[in-house]
């Protein structure tokens, strides 16, 4: 696949505890919260139904919150009966997460908060506990994988070429809050040093496989995937190692410089919330050829052929 | 039940809720490995995670099914520390995911019900029996992709390959996001493992997650730079069909061959099926592991089976299987003598503890002596290859001694020839 613009339906998935999240038809920018919560760890089990006397089915009659929901300590859960009450209420402050089969009531303590924001402008198709579709148009670019969390910023050009790579020297905090592009590698200490100056996220064609160990852990595959903690964004468009970037993906993030963009992690993809006008689609698909000791991937000739090169959007 | 299919190229994704993994881990891996699924994730009852954390790897997994297997009442009344998580993260998913809950017990189905009950489920018989562990397969498969085909293929010529040769055959099987190993015998227990995502194309970062990157690299016979290792068996995992066109791509590409086979024995020896698979008369070697030429398709078989008795191995190549060699695995501490006899007449060997080389015969030949399995065979092109290494196999740490031990082994039985 190469840049495109189109309508685009993402997918932003949810972590467990989801407290509040934007209803399906609601307009959304980017960077917009679409859903809030807290970390579920632990949680303290209420005697639910059974306690107050009542079915698990008829549980939800006698609720006073619904999960999710904030309570404090000695917030009466559910409650049955007018004389002799019989009630279930809350041990610690926190929210109630969820109800079990044996309508049992499950408190948790609120550790760590949590957002997760749209990564395009759109609207709201689908919201549910596990995720939230936002479908709008824009410019995208599909990279290869993506890691850490979604990032959203302007984006910027920190190379002076597509075959360049990212120097940590050229990366300062004048460039927080962006999406920078760097060319044909980005190494491990320009991405720890991005992440520490604020830098939102970045994308290149290719990142050492051992520096996104060094930043993700030894667990890190080349699919990639996304993550909800306060780690760097990297996106790698073509390939590990070194990828000089071929101009059919060049140019455009050229000519789209300093528009408002994102990275998606989970699809590995760039939208740049630009115009259809701002630039035009390249004409081509690029060639790639995996060098023939598989440590780099390079743009191959345009009569090139071989075992090892492929055209983008015919086989990816 | 609608079926949930995996998209092309996509094993189906099977978490499992192991509320009795005493009593029947065993069992449910088995059925998992013979249905080829990809095991996204295993939740048991001694878990140390918490709630939230269960419930956060179970919506991470994404799984399409969710295997629950209970041999009692207890085991369903222990069912609600993992199925509570399970419906806490699981439920919104979309597509949900389908549970298979493997019972006999009712007492155990019964508590099961409502703890299930946001899923769609179906009930098949205990997980012990072999008539459930055929449903289960059954059923994982009809939700798989087409690599349903591939095993189904490798299970019919393990058994063609059994009957045609009178006796147990295993075929081993590596493409680029799986390995498989089947045993077959020509009347009598069938074993399979289809091991995902382990393959050396698409599966290769799997491998290095799983087994660790010097795990791989200690199969290459000279000392190699660990990132650049790393650089390669990423590109290789994201780029299909990569062919291996230089020296360090090929050891690469065997190295990860070694470390499929071990995992995918590694399951099996989970599964209480390792021993099975050691034995056998014949060895047919296809996919990738074929495609890596007959010299080193053996040294991996070898060095990752290790198996424990005289076998003749056979390479796929199309519709044939073309012999390729021989191997005689030597049990000895200190020296044995091996009587080898052929058409050319009898020869003695005397072998070293350690030793590891090819003896020039062809045709049938009778193998026997002290630490070896009296056995008939048939020689390859590659010869009878004598194998005395210590088991189980282990390599130096240190690369001053790793290095000249393995390229040993790579020359004896000529294996990257191009280097």
């Amino acid at each position: 696949m190469t840049w495109r613009y189109a309508r685009w339906s993402v997918e932003h998935q949810l972590p467990v505890g989801c407290a509040a999240r934007a209803p399906a038809g609601t307009q959304v920018r980017a960077g917009d919260v679409l859903g809030n919560g807290g970390t579920v760890t632990r949680v303290y089990l209420v005697g639910g139904a059974r306690h107050i006397g009542v079915s698990p089915a008829d549980l939800g009659r006698v609720l006073r919150v619904r999960p999710v929901a904030s309570v404090r300590r000695g917030s009466i859960l559910a409650r049955t009966g007018r004389r002799f009450a019989r009630a279930a209420t809350s041990p610690i402050d926190g929210r109630l997460v969820h109800v079990t089969a044996d309508g049992d009531l499950c408190v948790s303590a609120v550790v760590d908060e949590w957002r997760v924001r749209s990564t395009i402008d759109g609207v709201v198709e689908r919201s549910d506990d596990a995720a939230v579709i936002v479908t709008g148009e824009c410019w995208s670019l599909q990279g290869l994988a993506g890691y850490g969390p979604d990032a959203i910023g302007d984006l910027a050009l920190a190379v002076d070429g597509p075959a360049d790579p990212l120097a940590p020297t050229r990366i300062d905090v004048r460039m927080r809050d962006r999406i920078l592009v760097g060319g044909a590698r980005i190494a491990a200490e320009a991405v720890t040093r991005a992440h520490a100056c604020g830098v939102a996220g970045v994308v290149a064609g290719a990142a050492p496989a051992g520096g996104l160990r060094v930043v993700y852990g030894d667990d890190v595959d080349a699919s990639g995937g996304p993550t909800f903690d306060d780690r760097p964004t990297v996106l790698c468009l073509i390939g590990f190692g070194s990828g000089p970037l071929p101009a059919e993906i060049w140019d455009p993030l050229v000519a789209l410089a300093g528009e408002r963009a994102s990275i998606h992690t989970a699809s590995a993809r760039l939208f740049v919330l630009a115009p259809a006008e701002r630039t035009t689609a390249p004409a081509g698909v690029p060639k790639l050829a995996l060098a023939d000791d598989h440590a780099s991937v390079r743009p191959a000739a345009d009569d090139g052929a071989g075992p090892n090169v492929i055209s983008l959007d015919a086989q990816r | 039940m609608s079926a949930t299919l995996a998209g092309p190229g996509r094993p189906l994704r099977v978490a499992t809720l192991d509320a009795q993994a005493s009593l029947l881990e065993r069992h449910t891996r088995r059925a998992l490995l013979a249905a080829g699924v990809e095991i996204a994730l295993t939740l048991s009852a001694a878990d140390a995670r918490s709630f939230g954390e269960r419930a956060q790897a179970l919506r991470d997994a994404r799984p399409d099914v969710v295997l629950v297997a209970l041999a009692d009442r207890g085991g369903g009344d222990r069912l609600a520390l993992l199925a509570e998580p399970l419906r806490f993260g699981c439920a919104a998913q979309r597509p949900a995911p389908r549970v298979i809950l493997a019972s006999s017990d009712d007492g155990a189905i019964a508590r099961a019900t409502p703890l299930l009950s946001p899923f769609a489920f179906e009930v098949v018989p205990d997980v012990r029996t072999e008539d459930g562990r055929r449903r289960i397969v059954a059923r994982l498969r009809e939700g798989s992709g087409d690599e349903v085909a591939r095993d189904d293929a490798l299970e019919g010529l393990a058994r063609r390959t059994a009957e045609a040769r009178r006796g147990p055959a295993l075929v081993i099987d590596v493409t680029g996001s799986s390995t498989s190993l089947v045993r077959a015998e020509p009347s009598g227990p069938f074993h399979a493992v289809h091991a995902r995502p382990l393959g050396t194309g698409r599966g290769a970062d799997r491998i290095v997650a799983r087994a660790g990157l010097d795990r791989v690299a200690r199969w290459i016979p000279w000392v190699v730079d660990r990132p650049t290792l790393l650089e390669r068996v990423f590109n290789r995992a994201r780029w299909p069909d990569a062919i291996s066109a230089d020296r360090e791509t090929a050891a690469l590409e065997i190295a990860l061959a070694h470390e499929a086979v071990g995992h995918a024995l590694a399951d099996a020896a989970v599964a209480g099926l390792a021993t099975a698979f050691r034995s056998a008369r014949t060895i047919v070697l296809s996919g990738s592991l074929a495609a890596l030429g007959p010299e080193a398709a053996v040294l991996v078989a070898l060095d990752a089976l290790e198996p424990i008795e005289p076998a003749s191995v056979v390479i796929e190549d199309g519709e044939a299987l073309v012999p390729a060699a021989s191997v005689v695995p030597v049990a000895t501490s200190r020296r044995a003598l091996v009587r080898i006899t052929s058409e050319a007449g009898t020869r003695e060997e005397r072998v070293d503890r350690g030793a590891f080389f090819v003896v020039d015969v062809s045709g049938d030949v009778d193998v026997s002596g002290s630490g070896v399995t009296p056995g008939r065979v048939t020689a390859g092109p590659l010869g009878l290859v004598i194998d005395a290494r210590p088991r189980p196999l282990v390599l130096p740490q240190r690369d001053a001694e790793r290095v000249p031990t393995v390229a040993r082994w790579y020359d004896a039985l000529g294996a990257l020839a191009i280097a």
